[in-house]
């Protein structure tokens, strides 16, 4: 056979996993604003979050998870420019939210979480990980020979 | 809403502290913020360059590739099986010529093409 197999346009998995974990991504943003919007305060009674407890408020920081997650689904169906910007941003969100624990615990003295922060921490990685996912790229398709008698 | 009592005195934060728990808070959603704007600055350029938004149309020249693929392997099928329809017909008029001529016997049926056998 003349026609070699290996046209399969095999690359374009990679965006699609990216993709995927993106929108698990703004699933898990969604329920933690969800979350924080219906429960208020007494959603976050741990000791880890006495610094967004008192600022800004465990209700607007359930807004921004929703808005986040929103956005983060919006670009995700009309990839461009603002992807980046909404990953960057949800890289940072839970980067922050992570900080804001150490933060409590230093300043209120009080009871100190350490696997609190693997949750944050860990979900801004994977924010990072899709912000700096490989984009795709297609052979360039094959001139096909046609020449042999 | 009721909470255990360990949970509620680790809550009760002193007030004395609030002002600076309000700080903190601050600082920490205003550094995330310009984080993120630093961090999509470098990073949306590698998302224009790379055409990430092109995502539709790679999976049409994708599908196009695969249909060419087909169909260069249809033509080549059918490339072979009009060879192999030559190479009968010849053999059988050869054999037909030879037969009338007196040099092999009708009862011998030619050979197939190597690529059929």
């Amino acid at each position: 056979m003349t026609v070699s197999a290996s046209t399969q346009a095999s690359p374009a998995v990679r965006v699609i996993t990216a993709r995927a974990v993106g929108f698990v991504l703004a699933g898990v943003a969604l329920f933690d604003g969800a979350g924080l919007v219906y429960g208020g305060d007494s959603a976050v009674q741990t000791p880890s979050w006495a610094v967004f407890r008192a600022f800004p408020g465990p209700e607007a920081m359930g807004l921004i998870y929703i808005a986040t997650a929103l956005i983060l689904v919006y670009a995700l169906a009309r990839p461009g420019i603002l992807l980046a910007w909404v990953l960057s941003g949800g890289f940072c969100l839970y980067l922050v939210v992570g900080g804001s624990f150490i933060a409590s615990w230093a300043v209120t003295d009080g009871q100190i979480v350490w696997p609190a922060l693997s949750k944050p921490w860990g979900l801004a990685a994977i924010w990072l990980l899709v912000l700096l996912a490989k984009p795709i790229s297609l052979p360039a398709p094959e001139a096909s020979q046609h020449g042999q008698e | 809403m009721p909470v255990g009592p360990i949970l509620a005195a680790a809550a009760a934060t002193d007030s004395n502290l609030v002002p600076l728990l309000i700080t903190l808070g601050g600082l920490l959603l205003g550094g995330g913020g310009v984080g993120g704007v630093l961090i999509a600055r470098a990073q949306s350029k590698n998302y224009v360059q790379t055409g990430y938004r092109d995502l539709t149309g790679a999976y049409k020249e994708a599908a196009a590739a695969s249909e060419r693929e087909a169909a260069d392997e249809r033509a080549a099928k059918e490339r072979a099986e009009y060879r192999a329809d030559r190479w009968r017909a010849y053999s059988w008029a050869l054999r037909d010529e030879m037969a009338a001529a007196g040099v092999v016997s009708k009862a011998i049926p030619p050979t197939d093409h190597p690529s059929e056998t």
